[in-house]
């Protein structure tokens, strides 16, 4: 066989392009021909010198090269991964819990004021204070019109024009009908009162909450010698019924805060309370996969309006597991738990539908880059 | 060399993550690749900037080798990448990313090719001869560091453009005879005899290198 047919079937054995057949006979030819298995070296030199030579370097190039199609892909301004905040959940909780204690206790130091403070100031002294009409009854501006003409104790004037400081509110607190905040150090400006009507915490703040409780001055600086608080939708000359609504509203609150897993400040972020809370909103969710809403728990868990009872979102539910998800997935050395977590707020991530998808994608990405 | 390959539109014909063809990655990047794949898939710019980085040298050589442009390979890469990321959830991340953008860049290389394989005939290749050493890199020959490579780079961009695509296609992408025949549209015979001219020409260029 000519020779030259054996030299181009070199380059096919090479690449073992070969039907089975000819590779036998390349192959016995190859054992006699030396010239041939030169070119077979040089076939496996080249392939090494071509895997050698055409790297490319100049890694700046390439940087900028790919920064240019970033910007081409409308990614001009670099990847920013936004900081997550830590969840304003947990501090949400346990004001939550403090407010609902305070419920509780100002009711029943409401309820039982004039027992208490029996020997200190008869109730006699109290029947012959002025009538304050309630809120509800004159609105605010009527009652910040009255409470002008109030003038304060001599040594009480720094209180009664004293402004409340602000006490944090959580983020959707604002609206309660009634919100009671009192802050343990500051016991002589921590009695608030809030109208049902009023639209936004700043609001609360212009009213001077202690004259709006208490007309008079006495009683004003007694309490707040004693740094007692009192709750602002319990009028001095509310009747029973009213103190009974009052009660029965404080009760309910505590019940749907009892659903909560008690979560304390330094607790809060805890793994322990971290899968209490995410099991909570696990179980709003049915077998199939779609979102159940459930009022009162989700509700207390946010805090939010539980007088009306308006359902929250699927959307906020969602919104809140993954965040527990994430926290989890932060904190926990169990694989098998991370995993877990980190497939629900994959499923948001995925899910074209979902408003917290991008939320969720970010959160993928931070426990991508943790890792 | 008139059949399109559309594979992009199909990417499990491209190899499973881990198998078949090196990209340049080592297996331990795969999984790596799939998380980034899946995360830019969600929409994660980072991480589709991540892939741009880990592919788009091997693209650019698989490309530049068979245009032999700077600027057109440039523009291709460019262009491959912004096709991908629009036509990213069509994508299986089972499947190795780089094979997936290899044929969206060779399909947007095709014309190219096929505009200068027309030029030219075999006629002109013989009367302008091999000329290895007086080719012009342009912009390339600050990508390569060492003379070797220049000289390499100057040889392969002698070649004539059927030689050259046939030797980049089964050198730089590691394609089968077959697979090189169906995308260039010429006979497995045909892919055997060009290959082995362009090997023998590159050795002849650059046989003190070997």
């Amino acid at each position: 066989m000519d020779h030259g047919y054996f030299k181009d079937r070199i380059s096919a054995f090479y690449d073992n392009n070969l039907k089975p057949e000819e590779r036998i006979v390349i192959e016995e030819h190859l054992k006699e021909c030396e010239e041939c298995r030169k070119l077979l070296e040089e076939f496996e030199k080249l392939d090494r010198l071509v895997e050698e030579h055409s790297q490319l370097d100049g890694e700046e190039y390439w940087e900028e090269s790919a920064r240019k199609i970033e910007k081409s892909l409308g990614f001009d301004k670099e990847t920013q991964v936004t900081e997550i905040a830590p969840s304003r959940w947990f501090g949400l909780t346990w004001k939550l819990v403090a407010v609902a204690a305070s419920v509780v206790f100002l009711t029943v130091v409401g309820i039982h004021r004039n027992e208490i403070w029996h020997e200190e100031k008869p109730e006699q002294k109290l029947l012959n204070i002025p009538k304050v009409e309630t809120p509800a009854d004159t609105g605010m501006e009527k009652i910040t019109d009255e409470l002008k003409q109030v003038r304060p104790a001599e040594g009480d004037e720094d209180l009664a024009d004293r402004e409340i400081p602000e006490v944090e509110q959580p983020r959707e607190v604002g609206r309660s009908d009634e919100v009671i905040s009192e802050k343990a150090d500051r016991p002589d400006v921590s009695l608030r009162a809030v109208s049902p009507t009023s639209p936004e915490p700043s609001d609360i703040r212009q009213v001077p909450s202690s004259a709006v409780i208490e007309k008079s001055r006495e009683d004003v600086a007694e309490h707040s010698k004693k740094g007692l608080t009192k709750p602002g939708a319990v009028e001095p000359t509310a009747t029973a019924n009213q103190l009974q609504r009052a009660v029965q509203k404080a009760e309910e609150k505590t019940a749907l805060y009892e659903s909560i897993p008690p979560v304390k400040e330094s607790e809060a972020e805890s793994l322990a309370n971290l899968r209490l809370q995410k099991d909570s909103l696990s179980r709003l969710i049915v077998a199939e996969g779609r979102w159940q809403e459930k009022t009162g728990l989700v509700q207390s868990l946010k805090g939010e309006d539980i007088k009306n009872k308006v359902p929250r979102s699927p959307a906020d539910i969602e919104n809140d597991l993954i965040q527990i998800c994430y926290k989890i997935a932060l904190l926990t050395d169990d694989r098998e738990e991370y995993r877990s977590v980190s497939a629900i707020i994959e499923k948001v991530a995925r899910d074209e539908k979902s408003p917290n998808r991008e939320l969720a994608q970010l959160y993928l990405r931070q426990l991508s880059d943790q890792n | 060399m008139n059949k399109e390959f559309r594979e992009e539109n199909n990417p499990q014909a491209v190899n499973k993550v881990g198998e078949g063809v090196q990209d340049g990655t080592s297996p331990g990047d795969k999984s790596t690749e799939r998380r980034l794949v899946e995360s830019a898939q969600n929409g994660d710019q980072k991480a589709f900037g991540q892939l741009i980085r880990m592919h788009q040298k091997k693209l650019f050589r698989y490309i530049y080798g068979l245009t032999g442009s700077f600027d057109q390979t440039e523009d291709i890469v460019q262009e491959t990448f912004i096709k991908a990321w629009k036509a990213l959830e069509r994508f299986n991340p089972e499947y190795a990313f780089y094979p997936w953008l290899a044929v969206i860049a060779r399909n947007s290389a095709y014309n190219q090719i096929s505009r200068e394989e027309k030029k030219e005939s075999l006629e002109k290749i013989q009367e302008k001869g091999f000329d290895p050493v007086s080719q012009e890199l342009g912009p390339l020959e600050k990508l390569l560091d060492t003379e070797g490579k220049k000289r390499f780079y100057r040889a392969l961009k002698a070649l004539p453009v059927k030689f050259r695509s046939v030797f980049v296609l089964r050198h730089f992408e590691n394609k089968s005879y077959e697979e090189i025949s169906s995308f260039l549209n010429v006979p497995p015979g045909t892919v055997d005899s060009r290959l082995y001219r362009a090997r023998q020409m590159l050795m002849e260029a650059l046989k003190d290198l070997l």
